[in-house]
């Protein structure tokens, strides 16, 4: 039996504990996300199914790399919340933080591949030109 | 102790079975969907800068399975969708986040917003992609 009182076992549990900076990252992130999007459907989106010589050309200009680099960092950070809340919402107590975790190290590595492929092309187009 | 009775052990969210649809349910359960299917456009959007990383010849092959067929039309249109509903979606909530626009009239017109505001941005940046 638990010698705490109700009160006492809620109390600091509210916004301050965890709520409020859980929102504040998502809004943040939020923010971001919705600026990245519009450039990326401007910018990025009409070299996807160009020819190879067009997409290495379009990307590797300074200003389409910085908001390429920036939507990977930022997507794969913005798809953790989008997955950890299925986890937590949809999947039975127990296996939901495992779900977190996998989410987790999933997003890190989507980050990690998308950042190497970015700087792979980059050096593939100094040494051929 | 009361308050820890059968905790864990309640029923968990969507209670589709209990409520009437309704344009507010539909929009938010709309950017849950979109956000994750998302994932897909993450997949893919990888798979294209590694094929373009992976050199030439790597990148006219994978090109052809990536935006050479039918298909792949569907789903990269699918995925311009979802990134204007989710980014909309996302944006109402920042609007939800100042208490501006929460009253009923108000909420219902946003919710319909979102449905042809994601159709629409979907359209003109199709057209755009399509020309250019």
């Amino acid at each position: 039996m638990s010698y705490l009182t109700d009160r006492k076992r809620a109390s600091g549990k509210g916004s301050i504990a965890h709520g409020a900076e859980h929102q504040l990252e998502v809004t943040t992130s939020s923010y971001m996300m919705a600026a990245l999007v519009i450039l990326f459907l401007f910018c990025i989106a009409p070299l996807i199914g160009a020819p190879y010589e067009v997409v290495v050309e379009g990307l590797t200009r300074p200003f389409n790399m910085v908001i390429m680099g920036l939507f990977v960092v930022s997507a794969t950070y913005h798809w953790r919340f989008n997955i950890k809340k299925v986890f937590e919402d949809y999947v039975p107590h127990g296996f939901d933080f495992a779900g977190v975790i996998i989410t987790t190290a999933l997003g890190w590595f989507f980050c990690g591949l998308g950042l190497f492929a970015l700087v792979k092309i980059l050096i593939a187009s100094m040494i051929a030109g | 102790m009361t308050a820890d009775v059968n905790r864990g052990n309640r029923p968990r969210s969507p209670h589709l079975s209990i409520y009437r649809p309704h344009i507010l349910m539909v929009s938010s359960i709309l950017i849950r969907i979109s956000g994750n299917g998302l994932t897909v456009g993450i997949l893919l959007m990888l798979w294209w800068l590694l094929a373009a990383a992976a050199g030439p010849e790597v990148y006219a092959a994978h090109n052809e399975w990536l935006t050479g067929w039918w298909l792949a039309y569907i789903v990269w249109f699918g995925i311009i969708w979802a990134l204007w509903y989710h980014m909309l979606g996302g944006i109402r909530h920042i609007i939800w986040d100042e208490a501006i626009g929460l009253d009923l009239p108000t909420a219902e017109k946003l919710g319909w917003a979102l449905v042809f505001g994601s159709v629409a941005g979907t359209v003109l940046t199709s057209i755009i992609l399509l020309i250019v």
